[in-house]
């Protein structure tokens, strides 16, 4: 009997233990998930990004000087004499008047785009752009960019410690389609939850909020193994940046932070996220196409305060913002114009 | 107190107070209207621009009636100082905006007067003048950004309407 | 209306068809609680005569609007004129208000509660019309036993039982409130005045002149403003006074067109809107009377 007692006090101890290292074993591998959450990640991406660009720039000690030639309607053939790897073409605006400042988005440096806020790296021709040029397609392109980046680290931000928030990317919406979006996976627990009217308003007031803060568009060029470290808790953006690096012929990629939001980006943005002045997030779609993941499509409307409007225009333009879109939804609507 | 244009209406009072009084508005408003009929572009200030410029269209609606009629002949001879106008009312300037009906003049603003007092200047001119056009300050273009959202919207509503009529 | 039955007290005793003719005479037909002798019927509101010349085409006649239907220049939303011409054009279709003008002789029939009978009759000539929309007024004098008395109506109140016109004509002014200051004869109305034919399609205008009491008047009628020209000043004032009007005089105001109100096209249109409305309340009623063109 007592042999019998001490078996079964055995058997108890063993499923004891058992039961611990399962438990155990489950803790660990939640651990690993959350050992970061959203915000420490992107205030690691945030501090890579500043170690990098603070190594690039100590690379040259030594200041050189560039010329740079404006050409325009107005004031062509201004020459500044700017510095190398430090001036942007924001300090040729400072030197020629407020209202480059203050207007223009993109500049046009020997025939390519270039941020405002991007230090010039030999000398050449700038032309700045506007909202209101002839042809300000490529100004409206970042313009949209940008709002989906803001849109993006809204998404991050917006969510609880406990829920992991993956930004897939930014697909290239045109313009006329009427909405910029961001992809986004969010946690497994979320896949019930359908954001409400409400959740989409707390969304606006958040973007709102960056906005007011007048962050500037940091650019920085780094080599895949920089942003590999800097992307490495986001499967999705590994997946993008190593399509980037393929296609560039030095393997490098372009990165662009404002606030502590870094993001891989297909083209230049605008100057300060203060540019933005009517923003709202409209509307969050799921999308069917890719099976084993649930992607959400996050949608917003924006005008910037150079182009302004009437609340009634902005309510048609909003409602209709509140439809998906896509990439090819362009292609099909030219045809029958 | 200043009013706004629109309240200045509301509150029944249509026109600035210039000049010593209402007499004296007149007769400055009448020597204004005499230079604009006879150059047909004056440059002033914009404030009694705007005031000429009610004037000035309302003598041409006075000379659509004809010379023949009393009060047509009446409202000219007093606005015109000069009287060798008259004839150029009656004889240039209505005829040659017989086909369109009110709008007959064009104003615009030009850079502040250079003196002392900075005032705001503007530019007030009977259309079809012999002069070379101001230049004017263009609008936006189609491929602006909020132009090309309502441009999106306009289409996908043509889309959505044209099953239904079809 | 005590007046009324009075004056035709004695013809009570008349037979039924002299008493038509009167009633064909004077235009006026008395309500039927008056002319039969037992219980009083239910009330049935008088029939108005109305003076049409079968000769003249319907394009031909005369057009008038009531000038209270015409809104004073002004920033309020049009709607609100619209509802209370609505109103009013309610009112007209129980309650004919017929064509006067400022000079017009009428005989207004209002109920009072202390009047004999429970109405009172008042004739007088209309010195002054006013007020717009459903506030219109117009004001009635008469001297009775060398006494000027005034009566201020208010067009479209409920306590007005009928508006008769006993004679049609305009005088030189808008304002005949200069009557207050004339000799006495001016603005005297015999009280059982019979209703005058107006035979003429055009309506007189009756260029007199009146006969002033001497100077000090209520107001200073001389002044430019009041552009009175049915006085003749000569006879009354002196150097000064011409003077003094003259200083007061704004000739330039004339030619100041901002002060202008060309209502030409508002009353084309509010005559049109009132035929319209006050049409269809007569295909309402069929066969009940031919309502005359004017509003």
């Amino acid at each position: 009997m007592s042999l019998c007692w001490a078996e079964m006090r055995c058997r108890a101890m063993m499923a004891g233990i058992c039961s611990l290292r399962a438990i155990r074993g489950r803790f660990y591998s939640v651990a690993t998930a959350t050992k970061l959450t959203n915000a420490e990640i992107s205030q690691r991406r945030s501090a890579l990004f500043e170690k990098e660009k603070e190594r690039q720039l100590s690379l040259n000690p030594l200041i050189e000087k560039i010329e740079v030639a404006h050409v325009g309607k107005a004031d062509p053939g201004t020459v500044f004499l700017m510095n190398k790897g430090i001036s942007t073409p924001y300090n040729c605006a400072m030197h020629l008047n407020e209202w480059y400042c203050a207007k223009s988005v993109l500049a046009l440096v020997d025939g390519e785009l270039w941020d405002m806020y991007k230090p010039l790296t030999k000398s050449c021709k700038i032309k700045f752009l506007t909202f209101k040029d002839e042809d300000p397609e490529e100004v409206n392109k970042a313009y949209w960019r940008s709002c989906s980046a803001i849109l993006g680290h809204v998404l991050e931000q917006a969510f609880k410690d406990d829920y992991i928030v993956n930004l897939v990317r930014a697909p290239e919406i045109p313009v006329i389609a009427g909405a910029f979006c961001y992809d986004v996976v969010l946690d497994p627990k979320l896949d019930e939850w359908q954001p409400t009217k409400e959740n989409l308003h707390s969304f606006t007031r958040d973007a709102l909020k960056l906005i007011r803060q007048d962050l500037p568009f940091e650019c920085l060029e780094v080599e895949e193994k920089v942003a590999r470290d800097i992307f490495q808790h986001n499967p999705y953006k590994l997946m993008c940046l190593e399509e980037k690096a393929a296609q560039h012929p030095e393997g490098k990629v372009t990165l662009h932070r404002f606030g502590e939001f870094v993001d891989l980006t297909e083209g230049p943005h605008i100057p300060r996220t203060s540019f933005c002045m009517q923003y709202e997030v409209t509307a969050a779609h799921s999308i069917v196409n890719i099976s084993t993941e649930h992607v959400r499509r996050f949608q917003g409307l924006s005008l910037p305060w150079h182009l302004q409007a009437y609340h009634t225009v902005w309510n048609k333009l909003r409602i209709r913002a509140q439809k998906l879109v896509t990439e090819t939804q362009s292609t099909e609507s030219e045809p029958a114009v | 107190m200043r009013l706004f244009p629109v309240l200045l209406v509301a509150h029944g009072r249509v026109a600035r107070r210039m000049g010593l009084g209402p007499r004296s508005r007149l007769d400055m408003l009448r020597n204004l209207l005499t230079a604009l009929v006879r150059h047909e572009r004056i440059e002033t200030t914009w404030a009694r621009a705007d005031e000429l410029r009610f004037y000035a269209e309302k003598i041409i609606e006075y000379g659509k009636r004809g010379d023949t009629n009393e009060k047509a002949m009446k409202i000219a001879d007093f606005w015109l100082t000069e009287k060798d106008l008259i004839h150029k009312l009656f004889k240039v300037l209505v005829p040659r905006f017989s086909l369109n009906s009110g709008s007959y003049t064009n104003m615009y603003h030009i850079p502040n007067r250079e003196n002392l007092d900075r005032a705001k200047m503007a530019v007030i001119e009977y259309k079809g003048n012999p002069f070379p056009p101001l230049p004017v300050q263009k609008k936006d273009n189609d491929k602006t950004l909020i132009n090309q959202l309502l441009l999106g919207y306009r289409l996908e509503n043509g889309l959505q309407r044209s099953p239904t009529s079809a | 209306m005590s007046a009324v039955s009075a004056a035709f007290g004695t013809n009570m005793a008349v037979c039924r068809r002299s008493m038509l003719l009167i009633r064909y005479r004077t235009g006026f037909l008395m309500p039927a609680r008056f002319l039969s002798d037992g219980e009083p019927a239910k009330f049935q509101p008088p029939v108005k005569p109305v003076f049409k010349d079968e000769l003249v085409p319907a394009q031909l006649q005369r057009r008038f609007l009531s000038p209270e239907f015409i809104p004073n220049r002004c920033r309020k939303d049009p709607l609100y004129f619209k509802i209370e011409r609505n109103d009013m054009v309610k009112r007209r279709k129980i309650f004919d208000i017929p064509e006067f003008y400022v000079g017009s002789i009428l005989a207004v029939t209002m109920s009072d509660p202390h009047a004999n009978g429970k109405l009172h009759r008042f004739v007088g000539i209309c010195i002054q019309r006013s007020g717009r929309g459903l506030g219109a007024t117009f004001v009635l004098r008469n001297v009775i036993e060398g006494q000027g008395v005034e009566m201020r109506y208010d067009m479209y109140s409920p306590r007005m039982h009928d508006i008769q016109v006993l004679k049609l004509e305009k005088r030189l002014d808008n304002n005949l409130m200069y009557l207050r200051d004339a000799l006495p004869e001016y603005s005297t109305v015999d009280v059982n005045m019979k209703p005058v034919m107006l035979l003429d399609y055009e309506v007189p205008v009756n260029s007199i002149q009146v006969q002033m009491k001497p100077r000090p008047w209520s107001k200073r009628w001389e002044q430019h403003r009041f552009n009175i020209k049915g006085i003749n000043f000569e006879k009354y004032l002196l150097e000064k006074h011409i003077k003094r009007a003259k200083k007061s005089a704004k000739p330039w105001e004339e030619f100041d067109m901002l002060k202008e109100y060309d209502t030409t096209k508002i009353e084309q249109e509010l005559l049109q809107e009132l035929d319209r409305k006050l049409d269809k309340s007569k295909n309402q009623e069929i066969g009940k009377k031919t309502a005359g063109p004017n509003v």
